[in-house]
Parts: structure tokens; sequence; C-alpha cells
């Protein structure tokens, strides 16, 4: 039997991952329990499950979702990573502001923490503080993606299930 | 698909099972120590490696200081539902691994308690609390955490089998 595309579901789902996910404010959809990725993980997983003509295991979904979740995690670390740091000083400025609501330990740290970020190059940025983050958020980003393929299973995959010992 | 005698089957399925068990529970402890880790290493002094993980953790919440947990006077990284949802997740796998398996409307229905918080206080009908916010946040977490462990035996399975990961 032919097998079914995985290469079409996974580069879908992995863009809506990737771009929505790295997209300024679009982005803070993923503040809901981190939705884009398990929303990229679920598209394909579904469109997996619907070019398939046999029943789609987890293992084959989380696998699409996996691949998905990879190419959302590149996009997310090389598309991502130049917003941040373009819009690191706004942040900065942010945090600033926020520190009025904060206690007088948490406002100290606070300024250590931006002194200590004024004080680096943009190398140093990028290698020691925008590179960990994005790749750390890279991993979290594909963990959860894995996790909707799954869940796209159990709320897309219809056929019935085939018991362990034919399987 | 390679053929053996059901009782081997058997075993192997459930030594595939036991360690996809407890694969996921250290990744589950590892994640909710890593949670506390960060508020820890921002009060002892190592700013950028808190600081990293304080905008990691901004990828999946708001981390509104007035909303989270705080140690030693700093605040987890995530808000206090993300808390209780982490924990529950983390108990309900541990706690799992004898219970029946759980029925998908189990898994929706667990989930009611958490939209409804959230969205009768945004709606500014009910005045969700840090209790509430944690409460249905668990039992969110724990309930994807039964269901997921009602299905490890099957994606163990598949995932040993070869065919999934193999062949495709």
């Amino acid at each position: 039997m032919a097998e079914t595309d995985r290469n079409h579901p996974a580069l879908i789902g992995g863009l809506i991952v990737g771009i929505l996910s790295t997209l300024p404010l679009v982005k803070l959809g993923n503040l809901f329990f981190c939705m884009w990725a398990l929303l990229g993980g679920a598209v394909a997983a579904r469109m997996y499950i619907q070019s398939s003509p046999k029943r789609v295991t987890y293992a084959e979904a989380a696998r699409v979702a996996g691949q998905a979740g990879l190419l959302g995690a590149v996009i997310n670390v090389f598309i991502g990573m130049p917003i941040e740091l373009a819009m690191l000083p706004a942040g900065m400025k942010w945090l600033e502001g926020a520190m009025a609501t904060m206690t007088a330990v948490q406002q100290q740290q606070i300024k250590e923490a931006l002194e200590l970020l004024r004080g680096m190059t943009t190398g140093e940025i990028v290698l020691g503080f925008l590179l960990p983050v994005a790749l750390l958020g890279a991993t979290v980003l594909f963990g959860f993606t894995i996790l909707g393929g799954v869940l796209g299973v159990t709320l897309f995959e219809k056929r019935r299930d085939l018991p362990e010992e034919e399987r | 698909m390679r053929s053996c005698a059901l009782t081997e089957c058997d075993q192997r399925n459930e030594r595939r099972a036991r360690q996809l068990y407890w694969f996921v529970a250290v990744v589950a402890l590892l994640w909710l120590s890593w949670l506390w880790l960060t508020p820890w290493l921002m009060a002892t002094q190592r700013v950028l490696p808190a600081l990293v993980f304080y905008r990691v953790f901004a990828l999946v919440c708001h981390q509104l200081p007035e909303r989270s947990f705080s140690v030693q006077g700093f605040p987890l990284p995530v808000c206090v539902r993300c808390t209780g949802i982490y924990v529950g997740f983390a108990l309900g796998w541990l706690l799992s691994v004898r219970w029946p398996r759980m029925p998908r409307r189990w898994l929706i229905a667990a989930f009611l308690p958490l939209a409804s918080d959230w969205f009768l206080g945004v709606a500014g009908w009910w005045p969700n609390t840090p209790t509430s916010r944690t409460l249905t946040g668990a039992l969110a977490g724990g309930a994807l955490a039964w269901w997921l462990s009602g299905q490890r035996r099957t994606i163990a399975i598949e995932i040993h089998s070869g065919e999934a990961f193999l062949h495709g």
C-alpha cells in the first residue's frame, strides 16, 4: 500500500506553529496553554487522518506533529530571534514601567538584571540570552506540538481501534 | 509486524508501557523543578539564567506577579492557573499508574471548570480567586494526565512496533 504523505500535514502544521508563535502580538495566543503549538499539532494530525486510508495511531500522529513542531521551532529560532533582538529595548522599557507594582527586593533585582543586559554587547546578548531562550523555547514548542498531535487523534480519528494483539 | 507468543508480547508491552510511564514522569517532575528553580536563581543573584528561564516561560504564560505564587519573594515563571495545571498533571500521572482508562468525555468535562472560571472572570460575572484558578487548573492537568496515562500502553506498543517510526 502506498504511504500516506506526511510532509504536507507537517508543513502546514509547522507553519501554523512557527508563524503564529513568532509574530509579535499574535504570539500572545500561546499564553493560553501554548495554543498555537497545540493547534499546529492538531491540524497536522487532522490532515494526516483525512488522507490516511486506515486508522491513524497515536505514534503516527505524534511523528507528524513532531515534524511540524520541528519546523515551527526552526522558524521560531531563526525568525523569532531577530525580532526579539529588535524588540529588546522596548521590552526593557516595559519592565522598568512594570517595576512600580513590585516589591523593593524585586525592584532591586530587576534593576540589576537591566543593568546586566545594558552592559552586554549585542553579541553577548544574542549568545548569552536570546539564543538559550530561543532554543529552550523551541524545545517547549516542539513538546506541546506533539501533545497537540496526540490530542488530535482523540478528537478527529473516528475509525474503530483494533484489539492490541492484532496490531 | 513481528509475531510473538501472547504472554511474551504482553510482558514486552507491559515493559514498554512502564518505560513510557517513567519517561513522562521524569519529564513532568523536571518541568516542575524548573518552575521552582527560576525564582530561586533570581533570589540567589544568578540573574542571567533566571532571566533566560523567565523569558522561556513567557512563551506560555502572562507571568503577572500578582497572579503567581512566590518563592523567596520572587514569582514563579507561570501563573497560579498554569502552576495548578502542571502540578495536577504530575500528580495525575504519578497516581494514575493503576487506575482504569478514563473515558474521553470525562477529559472534556474536566476542562469545563477551568474554561468557566476563566471566561466568567474575564466577563466580570465571577471574581475568580487564586484558589479557584489553581484548583480548576489542577483538575484539568490531572485529568489530562489520567487520560494520557490510559493511552500509554497503546502509545508504547505503537512506538516500539516500528510501524510508525521506521516505515510510517
